[in-house]
This record gives structure tokens, sequence and C-alpha cells, in this order.
């Protein structure tokens, strides 16, 4: 009877521990999530986009410093305006998106957690993986939690909004991406914006 | 002709595009979301084959020309 007690009692506080973490799923119905990625070089200068994105997140608003998760971007979706490029960019050289169909980013660990009302800033470290080569980085980001605000989204659906933002810049050098060529014409460094909504239905 | 079909398309002098990015705010989350549409923008890539092409009629016309 006492072993029970204890259980339910250990059962309650793993309960509270967890009651304000809310899972977000990233995959967006809206079509709208999207990463840009921009390079720079001497020769010429490349925007695109990638909108294939999922993933899910473990937020509490409560305490947004706890979050965690993982956003996955199939690299099949990385789009540039000019057909040729599209097809360098997709191919074995570099990014060999028949082998390697995704690139992630794993959030383990979050720092410098501030928050006002329903906004927090925070530097997420965690586990960037593109063309099979996984590096750890720190990503500044913007977190706005939008209670009851999936409704205005999708209609028929209650929940909760969590969208993320964040600029931040990786060496193509880093995960062996035609490592030292053609760097003037595409950069090492490339600079990575996300503007990604994750929802959480009730 | 090339030089003015190019000029009229925006005289863009990057490489030929076949699709151009606009950008449409979702209201709720105020997310800028990123639509490509099918548009033909000529580049440079254009304009020089194009150039070289007609380089190469104007020449082939003088040759024959002057066989006459």
């Amino acid at each position: 009877m006492k072993k029970h007690a204890f259980l339910m009692t250990c059962f309650g506080f793993c309960l509270a521990a967890t009651a304000g973490q809310q899972t977000f799923d990233f995959k967006d119905p809206k079509g709208v999530n999207n990463v840009i990625f921009k390079t720079d070089a001497p020769l010429e200068s490349i925007n695109g986009t990638a909108t294939g994105v999922s993933g899910n997140v473990a937020f509490d608003p409560a305490d947004p410093g706890s979050i965690k998760g993982k956003i996955v971007v199939d690299a099949a979706t990385l789009h540039v305006p000019n057909p040729m490029m599209k097809e360098h960019l997709q191919g074995a050289m570099w990014l060999d998106v028949a082998k390697f169909p995704t690139i992630t980013f794993e959030a383990i660990s979050a720092a410098k957690a501030k928050t006002a009302e329903n906004v927090t800033t925070a530097d997420l470290t965690g586990t960037m993986t593109i063309k099979g080569v996984a590096k750890k980085i720190t990503v500044p980001v913007k977190l706005t939690y939008l209670a009851d605000k999936l409704k205005d989204r999708v209609p028929n659906l209650k929940g909760d909004l969590l969208v993320l933002r964040g600029t931040f810049t990786v060496k193509r050098s880093d995960f062996g991406i035609n490592q030292g060529k053609g760097e003037d014409k595409v950069a090492d460094e490339i600079e990575l914006t996300l503007s990604l909504a994750g929802q959480s239905p009730r | 002709m090339v030089v003015i079909f190019w000029a009229m398309s925006g005289a863009n002098r990057g490489w030929t595009k076949t699709s151009v990015p606009h950008t449409v705010k979702d209201p709720v989350t105020e997310l800028d979301g990123v639509v490509y549409v099918n548009k033909f923008v000529p580049g440079v890539d254009f304009l020089g084959a194009g150039l070289l092409i007609s380089g190469l009629i104007a020449a082939v016309s003088l040759a024959l020309q002057r066989k006459k």
C-alpha cells in the first residue's frame, strides 16, 4: 500500500513537472514556414528558400528556457530562381539531396532566455546536420507564444501557436559542402533566416 | 532586339530566372511566407547568348553576300 502511494506521488510530481510543456508541430498546413538562405560571394549573390519544414518542439510558456526539439528541412524543397543553379545546388557536388534528403537542427539547450510578455529571446544550442555532417552550433532565436490563436489560422482547431524566428550563419566548409571550391561564386558563409510557426492543438 | 527584350524585362544583371519570389504575410503569425511564381526573367547569360547568335548570323550573312 505504501509502495503504491509512493508511486502515485512520484507520478503526480512528474505530471506537475511537465504540465506546462506543450509539443508544437512545425509541419505548417498553411505552407508559410520557410528557411531563406543567402550567400554573398565576390562574383555572385544567391538567394533561395526552402519550404519543406517539419519537426516537433517542446515548449513551456512558463519556462521558455527549457525548450527542446528538432526542426527538419526537406532538402529537395530548396529553391533558387535559376533552374541550372537549382540542379547544381541539389546535385552530388553541393548538397547531394538524393543521398542526404534532410537538413536538421536538434536543440538540446537554451541559454540567455529573456521573456517579455509572450516574446522570448534565447540562444539555442544544438546539433545542425547538413549533408550527413553533424556540428554543434548556437543559434539566436526569438520565440513568440500565441495562446489560443490556432483557431484564427486553422478553423475548427483550438490550441496555441509558437512562432520561431532567427538569423544565423553557417560555414559550408564545416559541413563538407564543396569545401574550398568556387568561393568566388558561392561564399563559404551562408546566412540562414528561419520563419517558422508550430501548432499545438488541444 | 535581344538587348531591347532584356532591357524591357527589367535588365536583370544576374542569371536568367524562370521563377520569381513573392512575399505573403501570414496575418496571425506575421511571418513572411515566400511563394515562387513562374516567370521568365532573362539575365546576362540570355543577353550574351543572344548577342553571340546575332553576331554569328550577321557574320554568315555578310560572308554569303560577299560570295555573291
